[in-house]
């Protein structure tokens, strides 16, 4: 395990611990500093997807803006909590069912994330000039962006390999390089993406600039016309006459 | 390197414990955040997998969520103080007059 896999679990554990201390504090304002924190140790999470300038955002937006609007809101409309019922007679059939409709949605979340390898079945497997070409009848690497090598792996009843590059041909095919025994004809195995090393620029604040002002242009304009309807809007809407 | 699955995994359980927040809490601002929570929760899948394929996309997306969530914030909010000034609760139990 690297050192930003540990880091990794540090953080994402702090983080769902504050998270559920949105949903279980007994205060707003103590509910609102839980998602501070949440937000924090998501922005280092974020970073260490090297995602940097998103972390950084991530703090100034949420941390910054949302936070204060929610802290303003709260303590501007100084709202009396009733108090609370005893836990025991807080138990209502909705409670009871929303807690199961969370864990349930939880459960199947966190199963379907860590079962993301794609299943294929082995179409053809040639050797040309000395290098091993398959074809899949589907794979999750068509039309990959992939700069590095391997792309990732795939694993079958017997056989083991990793995946090299994929080519623009339809069907696409894999160069691999075995590292157990060759896959059959008719073989269903299993593939699943690697993690390469990214260039040095993904994430950065340049990258994302070049991204904006070129492929999402016109999003980028409208978004900025969304805000301000929105800030207009919360004007109009929260002011008791204009 | 962590691997996106991982991501992926801590993001359904962050949504799930929106969703939670969502259907069990009768504030209305702490619903709001729950809202948030989930929010985020998608930002999150979208940038562990935009590093998996080392594709800027991702962020792109993610940066637009951000945006429209600040916005969404700001008007909820002022909802929020309107609703308050005509019923004097935030209480989503009570605020039910579409329900007759």
């Amino acid at each position: 395990m690297t050192a930003a896999q540990v880091f990794f679990i540090v953080f994402a554990a702090l983080m769902l611990l504050a998270s559920f201390g949105v949903v279980v504090a007994k205060n707003q304002v103590y509910a609102a500093m839980s998602l501070v924190v949440s937000m924090f140790f998501l922005a280092a999470i974020y970073a260490l997807l090297s995602a940097d300038t998103l972390a950084i955002l991530q703090v100034l937006v949420y941390a910054g803006a949302i936070m204060v609007l929610f802290l303003f809101v709260i303590m501007l409309l100084s709202i009396e909590e009733k108090p609370r019922l005893p836990f025991l007679q807080s138990i209502s059939p909705v409670r009871v069912l929303s807690v199961l409709a969370g864990a349930v949605l939880a459960v199947a979340l966190v199963a379907a994330s860590l079962n993301a390898g794609t299943k294929a079945v082995v179409k053809s497997v040639q050797s040309q000039n000395g290098d091993w070409v398959v074809t899949f009848d589907h794979s999750p690497f068509r039309g990959s962006l992939y700069a590095s090598s391997p792309l990732g792996e795939g694993v079958g009843a017997e056989s083991r390999f990793e995946v090299l590059s994929v080519g623009m041909q339809v069907p696409p095919q894999h160069l691999i390089r075995p590292l157990g025994a060759l896959p059959k004809v008719g073989e269903v195995v299993t593939l699943s993406p690697g993690v390469s090393a990214v260039q040095p620029r993904f994430g950065t604040l340049s990258e994302l600039g070049t991204l904006m002002y070129s492929r999402y242009l016109l999003p980028f304009e409208v978004t900025s016309l969304l805000l301000l309807v929105a800030i207009v809007g919360a004007v109009v809407v929260a002011k008791e006459r204009i | 390197m962590v691997p996106a699955s991982w991501a992926a995994a801590v993001a359904g359980v962050m949504f799930a414990v929106g969703v939670l927040g969502v259907l069990t809490r009768r504030s209305a601002l702490v619903v709001f955040m729950c809202v948030e929570l989930m929010l985020n929760a998608a930002n999150l899948t979208f940038l562990a997998y935009a590093r998996q394929w080392g594709n800027m996309d991702g962020h792109a997306i993610a940066f637009f969520v951000m945006a429209v969530a600040a916005a969404e914030a700001a008007v909820g909010l002022a909802v929020m103080i309107a609703v308050f000034r005509t019923r004097g609760t935030l209480n989503v139990d009570e605020v039910d007059i579409m329900k007759n």
